[in-house]
């Protein structure tokens, strides 16, 4: 063989590579919708038969403290509170913690709820780093509303601050910055009754609530925004956060609860330390450490994921926010997946080490790294195309039309999950009931990999280098609009750093 | 091309061919099942509220005569009576009174319960949940036996449908076969509470009998629900078990009787709660201090303040605010205590007070 021939071969040999990757991302993706849709029958067939209605008869409801950080959220947070405080749901209280805001957070819950001052007891089970510096309840002593204020210490030792005051054996972890649907409490809670002494934590789906119809912090009527950037996400995360989810939760794999919405038990979260303060991704590692105290302990316990609540998120209508915020998902992802790397190929993690993990070191870890590394392999096989017949480059080095042919296959591939993800989530929920918002995530499904995915690996690749290289963590710039249902305000810049 | 080149093109033509079918596929599903969604949507909207109204005639004005009610409901809607027995069985659980006796015999006349019973050995288990759900909803109480066998039936689902279907119909002399069903699924635990609280006072004697039993052999792990629908009953003649329960080594037990107890109210039970209050574990020490306090036991007062000061947070909260509950005499010992948590329930009585 001369070194023409090994070079062309090498050459050759990567380009199959990188198309078997894209096949195997895209496969899984495919078959988790399947089990998605598994999911959702099950879940409507209990719908339909033993109706969560009856939880207001139930003898002993199971308190909830949902939990809510907040840093510089004037704009979002009374929404967000009025949502929690709609919630249908027997027994609940709402306590805010204000982690250092440097805006009117604080001030516009005051002026709104009308909270008074009053000396609740903050325990100490939990260690937390800022200090409390007041504790506010809603009018007529009524705690059904309660409002922490402390010197900002980040997201994770709020969330420890919180539950230090929670007062319920169940804890709500929600987002500033999210919407709960009126019944998401009531669906996410029924797991826990269903199965007492298995389940210890559950998980409602995400959605884009950007560019929906909002009344009185409850989202009205889905819709899919007209803006490139959001109505990307929107696809992004009905395939990552409601078909990905609900597929992993079938096979009892779950790794990762977004802090949008999810409900513990406070005795596990307290039993595992709480929410990690030195890590970006604190809500997946809380996941993952309560996935690994449940195999250590060998009593059981499972996480679930119930797909049909939903947690409406406002997501990043600008690229420098968009980018900030996946540069620090994938720092965070990247921390957590270290820290347990231990877990990985053991028999005693189950589904989560044999599969989970392995599938996300893979598939979502490395994943920017393998895109960027076919775009190089691309633009150096153009490159050699050009060349040839020069005498630097022998004719026939590269067959281009292979090429051409490997990089449509997988382009289509992933395009053709996405909507086979879009119509999992229209067989499932039918959230987006006018044709112009499936126009849009049809849309938005193709542009999805014609620059945007390139654009996320390049800020992802960005976030692994910091969580290599340590830097502290940066929460940036975010720029938050609201949800469009409070008075028109001007955009707020948040900024902050934990 | 080399060989080995064959087969890859083959394989990128292929999944290129597959993609761009489940592209179209994908396509036509997405916008035919919105297009379709919205046509039976407004088309059911329509029929809804047609039924609906015919049915509220006749169920709240009784303009026809019940012999010939399904027939005139018939032809006044113009529409099959599947559509109209759906929504009846929708609209049962919301009635009482004349008009539940109304839709009940309209249901009855029209062989709603005959066909349900004829559905209970279907081979799929969303019918066999269906003819469970029916009977339950409209009381079928000749069917009792029916629906306790479906209580060994291999779906969960239909075995929870069935349990509740069997608490609709209130009928205690099916509580046993409850109980069991109740011990060997634990995911039915809930449901099996409800039912058993359904079938009220008549149900007691079973209860007390089992969980006394289950005392007496040191076999009371999986009967904590027998307690919680003791206590969801509440009657007093569930006192002595319970209080003995209380006692038992069973955290569960023990945790799920305080409960009761304090749901019974009876002052009886203010002992037994107040030796639990002493014990070291949480969960029960807050169960036996919100049980006290409903009681209002106020020779309780200092074993609860004794909690107040020296409890975790969990059991001095509930302590505090159950002797809040206790009147003056809670307030001024509560007033002695140095405890924070004494201060806050003080501070959130006051402003409740002050509103």
């Amino acid at each position: 063989m001369t070194w023409v021939e090994f070079a062309s071969a090498i050459i050759h040999a990567v380009g199959l590579g990188f198309a078997a990757y894209a096949l195997a991302i895209n496969l899984s993706f495919v078959v988790l919708t399947g089990l998605a849709v598994r999911a959702a029958r099950r879940q409507r067939l209990l719908d339909e038969f033993a109706g969560f209605d009856a939880y207001f008869l139930e003898p002993e409801p199971l308190g909830v403290s949902i939990l809510i950080p907040a840093h510089n959220e004037e704009t979002t947070i009374v929404s967000a509170v009025q949502a929690m405080r709609a919630q249908r749901y027997p027994e609940f209280e709402v306590i805010v913690v204000d982690d250092g805001s440097t805006d009117r957070t604080r001030e516009r819950l005051i002026e709104t709820f009308g909270l008074e001052p009053a000396p609740l007891v903050v325990g100490e089970g939990l260690p937390t780093y800022g200090p409390i510096t007041g504790t506010y309840v809603a009018p007529g002593g009524d705690r059904s509303l309660a409002l922490v204020t402390k010197s900002h210490g980040g997201k994770a030792d709020a969330l420890n601050a919180g539950m230090n005051v929670a007062r319920h054996g169940l804890v709500c972890l929600v987002d500033a910055d999210s919407l709960l649907d009126p019944d998401g409490l009531l669906q996410a809670i029924r797991p826990f009754h269903d199965d007492p002494c298995g389940v210890v934590a559950t998980v409602g789906a995400v959605r884009v609530g950007t560019g929906c119809e909002v009344r009185r912090g409850r989202v009205t009527e889905a819709r899919i925004p007209r803006g490139g950037l959001t109505r990307i996400q929107v696809v992004e995360y009905v395939r990552s956060f409601v078909i990905g989810r609900a597929g992993w939760s079938m096979v009892g794999g779950l790794a990762v609860i977004s802090g949008s919405f999810g409900v513990f038990r406070s005795s596990v979260v307290r039993a595992v330390g709480g929410m990690a303060t030195d890590c970006v991704g604190e809500d997946a590692d809380l996941v993952v450490r309560v996935h690994r105290w449940l195999a250590d302990r060998g009593d059981g316990g499972r996480i679930a994921f119930v797909p049909g609540p939903v947690a409406w998120t406002e997501v990043p209508a600008d690229r420098r926010t968009l980018a900030l915020q996946r540069r620090r998902w994938h720092r965070g992802l990247s921390e957590v997946l270290t820290r347990h790397r231990s877990m990985l190929f053991r028999r005693r993690y189950g589904v989560l080490g044999m599969l989970t993990l392995p599938w996300f070191w893979l598939f979502e870890l490395f994943a920017p790294v393998v895109e960027l590394l076919g775009i190089a392999y691309l633009v150096v096989v153009l490159m050699l195309l050009t060349l040839e017949g020069t005498g630097v480059v022998p004719i026939d080095f590269v067959d281009w039309s292979i090429v051409l042919l490997i990089a449509s296959a997988a382009l289509a591939f992933a395009a053709a999950t996405t909507l086979v993800a879009l119509v999992g989530d229209e067989i499932n929920f039918g959230r987006y009931r006018s044709l112009g918002d499936q126009a849009r995530s049809v849309l938005a499904s193709a542009q999805e990999h014609l620059g945007y995915r390139q654009l996320t690996a390049w800020w992802r690749l960005r976030g692994l280098i910091d969580a290599k290289r340590h830097a502290p963590a940066v929460w940036g710039e975010m720029k938050r609009n609201g949800f469009g249902d409070s008075a028109p305000q001007p955009p707020v810049e948040k900024t902050g750093t934990r | 091309m080399r060989a080995s080149d064959t087969w890859v093109v083959g394989i990128a033509q292929a999944v290129l061919v597959v993609c761009s079918l489940l592209t179209l596929i994908c396509l036509l599903m997405l916008f035919g099942l919105r297009i379709s969604r919205g046509l039976v949507a407004s088309r059911d909207r329509r029929t809804t509220s047609e039924i609906r109204a015919v049915l509220r005639d006749h169920l709240l004005g009784g303009w026809m005569e019940e012999a010939n009610a399904a027939a005139n409901i018939d032809r006044r809607v113009g529409r099959d009576w599947e559509s109209v027995e759906r929504e009846l069985l929708l609209m049962v659980n919301r009635l009482r009174g004349e008009s539940l006796d109304r839709a009940i015999a309209l249901l009855q006349q029209r062989g709603t319960v005959d066909r349900a019973v004829g559905r209970l050995q279907a081979k799929r288990p969303v019918e066999r949940c269906r003819a469970a759900h029916t009977l339950g909803v409209v009381a079928a109480r000749d069917h009792s036996d029916a629906l306790t066998s479906l209580l060994q039936d291999p779906s969960p689902l239909v075995r929870r449908v069935a349990i509740r279907a069997l608490g609709a119909l209130g009928n205690p002399t099916t509580a046993p076969a409850a109980v069991a069903a109740g011990r060997a699924d634990g995911s039915m635990s809930r449901d099996v509470v409800m039912a058993l609280a359904r079938m009220g006072p008549g149900a007691v004697p079973h209860l007390t009998a089992t969980l006394a039993a289950s005392i007496a052999t040191g076999n009371e792990a999986s009967d904590p629900l027998l307690a919680v629908a003791l206590g969801r009953i509440g009657d007093p003649r569930a006192i002595d078990v319970l209080c003995a329960a209380v006692a038992s080594p069973d955290l569960g037990l023990r945790i799920a009787a305080a409960r009761a107890l304090g749901c019974l109210e009876d002052p009886r039970a203010v002992p037994a709660l107040t030796v639990a209050l002493r014990e070291s574990h949480e969960a029960l020490r807050v169960a036996a201090a919100e049980a006290l306090g409903r009681i209002g036991a106020v020779d309780a007062v200092p074993d609860l303040i004794q909690t107040v000061a020296r409890g975790d947070a969990a059991s001095a909260r509930s302590a505090a605010e159950a002797v809040l509950r206790l009147g003056p005499e809670g307030r001024s010992a509560l007033d002695a205590s140095p405890s924070p948590h004494a201060v806050e329930a003080l501070a959130l009585a006051s402003l409740r007070e002050d509103r």
